[in-house]
């Protein structure tokens, strides 16, 4: 569905070099810290910058060839940019429709009745998790066989993003489509996606299934003395701190067998972000 | 297309009191002057009003997300032109509406019959100076675009000034005596102006269309 091939974005500051490879019907989450690449990435899937080389490309056509026909297939939700505030969820309708040949509008009109967003106020007057909700409804809402999720949890309360992580939930559990959403906030993805890219400094750190990191990954505390000792095969990110290092391991059970004095626990999302994804990288 | 025009309709609805004000004030002008100004006026500011449409689109990095739904640069561009067209032609209707308007009810019916032949000239003027200002808000953005257009029309103001300086002022009359006889006619004027803004807005809309499709955002 997705092929990010050897594609490298050179800005002034900032290197984006990645490949990967998205196959048809899984969610697959892009995580990493701010600033990591993930916004560039989704950027050059929907073709709104170019590769400085190689390439990426969607529905097996070039990113920046698709055509409104293509595009009527995927359903987006951008983290710093939506319709202008000036419209109301009416207007929205209205656009949706004229866009989109499959536009569902009673179920965008149910939902927002579910969801409590006015239909005759404009959007300047919504709170960040109803302009997010109405972002995402609009991204869901045309039968798109591929969903591009930026952040869409990001600046918002408890209460709003449990709301949309769990509608994103029913609706990857419902359709087949595959789901591409990134986040800097773990715990919105753990238990949604099927497979997981971490991102660093513009470079893919990890790739790894939900259940891979599950079973695999550990996090495990070495004191100084030992850590020279243990191969660093096992260790694949580490960071110092006061009573030895804070390490992540993709060999668990290594350290549970041989290890039995260290605190072995398993790893999760975050503890990845933080050891891989601006840890020292081994 | 249709989703970008149902946007654009639905932005410039957005402001009905703007609307309104534009529309006493034409009616000022067409009840208060001599003249068919009010015509170009009015096809002049709903142009700008087409126009504005574009600087809502860039508003609030609108662009990412306007770009992530069915269109593409050549979609935009083209609906783009053809809004600032229907607002122009709109707004051509309305002055043309408002002078009738003044001239039936201050007894100068004979300046309206006397102007009309003159009247659909408005349109194509006004259009290629809105689609010109357009194109250099999409090379530019909004904000640089501003300045940029500034300069522009000052520098096109010193080139006249200095052309008038050397050449001394042109004389219309003179002009038009050494034209033959078969282009002194008003509707050869007219259909003239017409192919050199077609010839212009075909300009412009290429020269947009590279910009847009070299844009990243």
């Amino acid at each position: 569905m997705i092929e990010f091939e050897n594609f490298v974005k050179q800005y002034r500051d900032f290197r984006l070099e990645i490949s990967m490879s998205i196959p048809d019907s899984r969610v697959v989450g892009i995580i990493g810290k701010n600033g990591c690449g993930k916004s560039t990435a989704i950027k050059a899937i929907l073709g709104l910058v170019r590769p400085t080389s190689g390439s990426v490309r969607v529905f097996g056509r070039e990113s920046k060839d698709l055509t409104p026909r293509d595009r009527e297939k995927i359903g987006v939700s951008l983290s710093d940019s939506m319709f202008s505030p000036l419209f109301t969820v009416e207007d929205v309708v209205a656009i949706l429709r004229a866009m989109y040949r499959d536009f569902d509008e009673p179920f965008f009109r149910e939902m927002c009745g579910r969801l409590n967003l006015p239909s005759g106020k404009p959007l300047k007057e919504f709170s960040t998790g109803m302009k997010e909700k109405v972002k995402v409804l609009a991204a869901v809402t045309h039968n798109a066989s591929l969903l591009i999720l930026d952040e869409p949890t990001a600046g918002l309360d408890v209460e709003a993003r449990s709301e949309i992580i769990g509608f994103l939930k029913e609706y990857a559990g419902s359709h087949d489509c595959t789901v591409l959403i990134s986040s800097h906030i773990s715990t919105d993805l753990e238990g949604l996606c099927d497979e997981f890219y971490l991102f660093s400094g513009g470079r893919i750190v990890l790739h790894e299934t939900d259940s891979g990191i599950g079973s695999r990954y550990g996090t495990v505390q070495i004191p100084f003395e030992l850590f020279d000792s243990i191969g660093r095969q096992y260790i694949s990110g580490f960071k110092k701190e006061t009573f030895g290092y804070a390490c992540v391991t993709n060999s668990r059970e290594f350290f549970e067998r041989n290890y039995p004095e260290l605190k072995v626990k398993p790893a999760g999302i975050d503890d990845l972000i933080l050891l891989l994804g601006g840890g020292t990288e081994e | 297309m249709k989703g970008l025009l149902v946007k654009d309709f639905r932005l410039v609805l957005k402001r009905k009191q703007q609307l309104l004000i534009l529309l006493v004030v034409c009616a000022m002008i067409a009840f208060t002057s001599d003249g068919s100004f009010v015509v170009a006026y009015a096809a002049g500011l709903a142009g700008i009003l087409g126009l504005s449409t574009y600087a809502f689109d860039e508003h609030d990095n609108g662009f990412p997300f306007l770009f992530s739904l069915p269109v593409d640069a050549g979609t935009y561009v083209k609906e783009k032109y053809l809004f600032c067209v229907l607002c122009d032609l709109a707004g051509l209707a309305a002055g043309t509406a408002l002078f009738f308007a003044a001239c039936a009810t201050t007894g100068k019916m004979d300046a309206f019959r006397d102007s009309l032949v003159y009247l659909p000239a408005y349109f194509p003027a006004t259009l290629v100076l809105i689609l010109s200002v357009l194109l250099v808000q999409m090379k530019f953005g909004i904000e640089r675009s501003r300045l940029v257009t500034l300069l522009l029309y000052g520098c096109l103001f010193v080139l006249s000034a200095v052309f008038v300086k050397i050449v001394g002022p042109l004389d219309g009359t003179r002009v038009a005596g050494q034209l033959p006889e078969w282009m002194k006619s008003d509707w050869f004027i007219v259909a003239g102006i017409y192919a050199i803004a077609a010839i212009a807005c075909a300009v412009l809309f290429a020269l947009s269309l590279r910009v847009m499709k070299n844009r990243e955002y």
